[in-house]
């Protein structure tokens, strides 16, 4: 686990010491501030953090990707991954920690929201289990994005590529919830139950459901693997 | 024979790690089948609306006899319903585990073939005539055409003895357990209590004015009287709701006599009525809308029971959007007229409103404690104000009225804040301590026959708003905080009919919570903040981090 964390610090410090960090935390800020605070002023607004909890989904399918691409394809590029696979470190200790450090700066990311939640409580009546489940049902669903992000970074090393691929896989898992209307009814409780929507709204409820919790580490743990047996298959060339 | 010596080893690397991948695959979908038979819920809500409540728990721990619950859960469910098959599912393990055994659940397939076509058709027939279970319509989208499926079958049948009672479509998990625990606790009980809405004095009735009160009170049993004649001793509960004309001395004596009786009674009078004067009318122009004292002739009867209802009108900087009359036509707009009361305008631990965060309470006129009850309390008798305007922004409104939506209202006269309901529990003295004299008087209202007191467990409610309830001012579709004026009256049947465990139950899942946000310059600053002052935060930290950075690497060149 010491390993883990050195690569997670390194790979967390690397975001703060590039723009990246900054041009995602600001855009997501600039966007969700705006979204949110407009939907909050107009009509009969309710005490609750719907207005961002409905929009960080799609932001983050969106961002997710950007984030990863650089994780494993620019090493590749660069020729520094098998540097640092060349340390006594394990494959999955190397995925492992790089997932846990974009997951950091996910969490960084929403703490910056945390002033609309004040805001909220301050004028009206937030129930805060559905604020908190909210929260941790959007870092689930984010990490659920960086982990399918960081998966299609170990098989290219184009960054561009790595985004574009992992934006469609994650664009796939946040569209799966707003098709179901419309998929035929054999389908469409496999496509939900598939869907991040799905699991991510029971949780945004204010529910822990183990269930809920299940699928996304299922998700999570099934993507790294996928992305360390990949990079495991550098040996077997 | 090195390249020789490595293949089989790659091979068999490939294969190792081939292997355990899809070994661990394989695990974490056992893992999710496994779970989602073995699983829990955490419930972080305040008031744990997605937990059987209590009062839930209790009613099927105290069940006389055994109940079975039968679940008409379609294979194959669409979405949404799947998931609220899936709730359904939970709560009904809930009430099952609650029971101590007394409950048991099945789930029964109603598209399930039978051994035959003749079979499959009986049981269909039975589900649908015996236990009314009716199917969902879905659209649905078969070779890329949309169809509108009938195969959705989700509902619930509470069998108790001989008797059944049905949720024909479970089409929203919102206030289920409230459906739930009112039909088993209907199914227990002998009879609905009676609600008697008076509509002697030009009043509203759910026959007209709150046709809305059929389909939200359903635990009562609903009639209308006319009060010129004594109430009748089957009424549990009275309501009169908008009052215009003067009630006589013996409709007073009437409700005074019920009162006397410890039956409860729900007062909602208007201290002022806002109305077009007689000819004044113009087709499509403003016409001037004044308001006039709402003379009821309940002066006297209150003021024995501690109360008055002002003749004034209360405006509120807290309001919400209602209809308002421009250019001859209604505009829904936010006017002060429109009270928003959020759930610091309500008493703390007061069970009416426990569970409320809203009310809008329209036209209002405040209600004032007199005599010995001026504090809250005398002898045997409290009294709990159920709604409060704010104390910043509200004002009072007295004497004559020109109700004019394109006029902005100053503020003038008396400030805030304005009780502008109260509920009484206690012994209430007569306010007949002679009986009745003069016209309508018999042997049966002479001073003898006049009962003089209370029981201790009388309840009254007097509200200065009838607005609250008027089904042409409960814009639901437009304005959602509405709906806590419906949850409101029913709240306030409860209580008068002494039934305060279902208030709980019925707010649960339902319950608006406004926000509200003055229109001053400390919620614009915060919004800002977050809006701008946020990011711009991150930016500094971003450039001070930066030259920290720089500076430290100049210094290392050196």
């Amino acid at each position: 686990m010491r390993n883990t964390m050195t690569i997670a610090r390194r790979e967390f410090a690397a975001y703060f010491n590039s723009p990246i960090a900054y041009i995602f935390i600001v855009v997501f800020l600039l966007i969700s501030g705006y979204m949110f605070f407009t939907e909050i002023t107009i009509g009969s607004p309710q005490a609750d953090m719907r207005p961002l909890f409905g929009l960080a989904p799609l932001i983050f399918c969106i961002f997710g990707p950007l984030v990863t691409m650089g994780l494993f394809a620019e090493e590749k590029a660069t020729g520094t991954l098998e540097m640092l696979l060349a340390l006594p470190l394990t494959d999955w200790q190397v995925v492992f920690g790089k997932f846990l450090a974009a997951v950091g700066l996910i969490a960084v990311t929403l703490a910056f929201t945390l002033p609309y939640v004040f805001f909220v409580s301050a004028y009206g009546n937030l129930d805060k289990g559905p604020v908190i489940g909210g929260y941790l049902g959007l870092l689930l669903m984010a990490a659920g994005y960086l982990s399918v992000g960081l998966m299609t970074s170990v098989w290219t090393k184009n960054q561009v590529v790595s985004a574009v691929i992992g934006f469609l896989f994650c664009f796939a898992l946040f569209l799966f919830g707003k098709l179901l209307q419309v998929v035929p009814p054999s389908l469409a409780p496999i496509i939900q139950a598939l869907s991040f929507d799905y699991h991510f709204q029971s949780i945004a409820k204010g529910v822990i459901d183990t269930r809920d919790l299940l699928y996304y580490f299922s998700l999570i743990g099934i993507c790294l693997l996928i992305a360390q047996t990949s990079l495991e298959s550098r040996r077997w060339r | 024979m090195a390249t020789q010596g490595k293949g089989p080893g790659k091979a068999r690397n490939a294969a190792n790690a081939l292997i355990v991948s899809f070994a661990i695959f394989a695990g974490v979908i056992l893992i999710n089948i496994i779970g989602t038979r073995l699983h829990g819920r955490f419930d972080l809500t305040d008031d744990k609306i997605h937990t059987l409540s209590a009062v839930s728990r209790q009613t099927v721990k105290d069940l006389p006899d055994r109940m079975t619950i039968k679940a008409f859960i379609s294979s194959g469910l669409q979405p949404p319903l799947n998931e609220y098959g899936r709730h359904m599912r939970d709560v009904l393990d809930e009430y099952a585990a609650a029971s101590g055994g007394k409950v048991t659940w099945e789930a029964i397939d109603p598209l399930a073939p039978g051994k035959d076509a003749e079979e499959t058709r009986t049981k269909r027939d039975e589900y649908k005539s015996k236990y009314k279970i009716r199917p969902i319509t879905l659209q649905s989208v078969s070779e890329s055409k949309l169809e509108i499926g009938s195969d959705n079958y989700l509902g619930i049948a509470l069998v108790y003895g001989d008797q059944i009672e049905s949720i024909p479509q479970v089409a929203s998990t919102e206030g289920l357990e409230y459906k739930l625990t009112g039909l088993i606790r209907k199914l227990i009980s002998a009879k609905r209590k009676k609600v008697a809405f008076a509509t002697s004095e030009g009043e509203i009735s759910p026959a007209q004015g709150m046709q809305w009160v059929n389909q939200v009170v359903q635990d009562y049993e609903n009639t209308s009287i006319q009060l010129d004649k004594p109430i009748p001793d089957d009424i549990d509960v009275l309501i009169s709701v908008g009052a215009k004309q003067p009630f006589s001395d013996k409709a007073k004596y009437y409700i005074d006599q019920f009162l006397m009786k410890g039956k409860p009674v729900g007062l909602f009078v208007d201290g002022m009525v806002i109305e077009t004067p007689q000819g004044m009318q113009m087709p499509g122009m403003d016409t001037p809308r004044i308001g006039r004292q709402n003379d009821t002739n309940l002066d006297t009867l209150l003021d024995t029971y501690g109360l008055k209802v002002r003749d004034d009108l209360i405006l509120d900087g807290q309001n919400v959007a209602g209809p308002v009359p421009v250019d001859g036509q209604l505009f829904l707009a936010n006017y002060p007229t429109f009270i928003g009361v959020n759930d610091k305008g309500f008493t703390p631990g007061f069970a009416l409103t426990a569970k409320m965060n809203a009310l809008i309470v329209p036209f209002a006129s405040s209600v004032e404690l007199t005599g010995d009850l001026k504090d809250g309390k005398a002898a045997g008798l409290t009294a709990t104000a159920i709604a409060k305007t704010t104390a910043d922004h509200s004002w009072r409104q007295s004497g004559f009225f020109v109700f004019n939506p394109q006029i902005k209202l100053e503020k003038t006269g008396e400030k805030g804040p304005f009780a502008l309901g109260y509920a009484l529990e206690g012994k209430l003295k007569t306010a007949f301590p002679n009986g009745l004299s003069g016209d309508g008087a018999t042997s049966n209202s002479d001073a003898a026959s006049t009962l003089k007191e209370s029981p201790a467990t009388t309840r009254l409610i007097v509200m200065g708003s009838s607005g609250l309830l008027n089904q042409q001012n409960l814009l639901i579709q437009q304005v959602p905080l509405y709906i806590n004026n419906l949850l409101f009256f029913t709240n306030a049947l409860d209580w008068l009919a002494h039934d305060d465990s279902l208030i709980a139950l019925r707010s649960k899942g339902m319950v608006q919570r406004p926000l509200v946000i003055p229109q001053e310059s400390g919620p614009k600053f915060w919004r800002y903040f977050c809006e701008i002052g946020v990011p711009l935060i991150v930016i500094l930290l971003g450039v001070a981090l930066w030259v920290l950075r720089t500076a430290r690497r100049r210094r290392f060149k050196f």
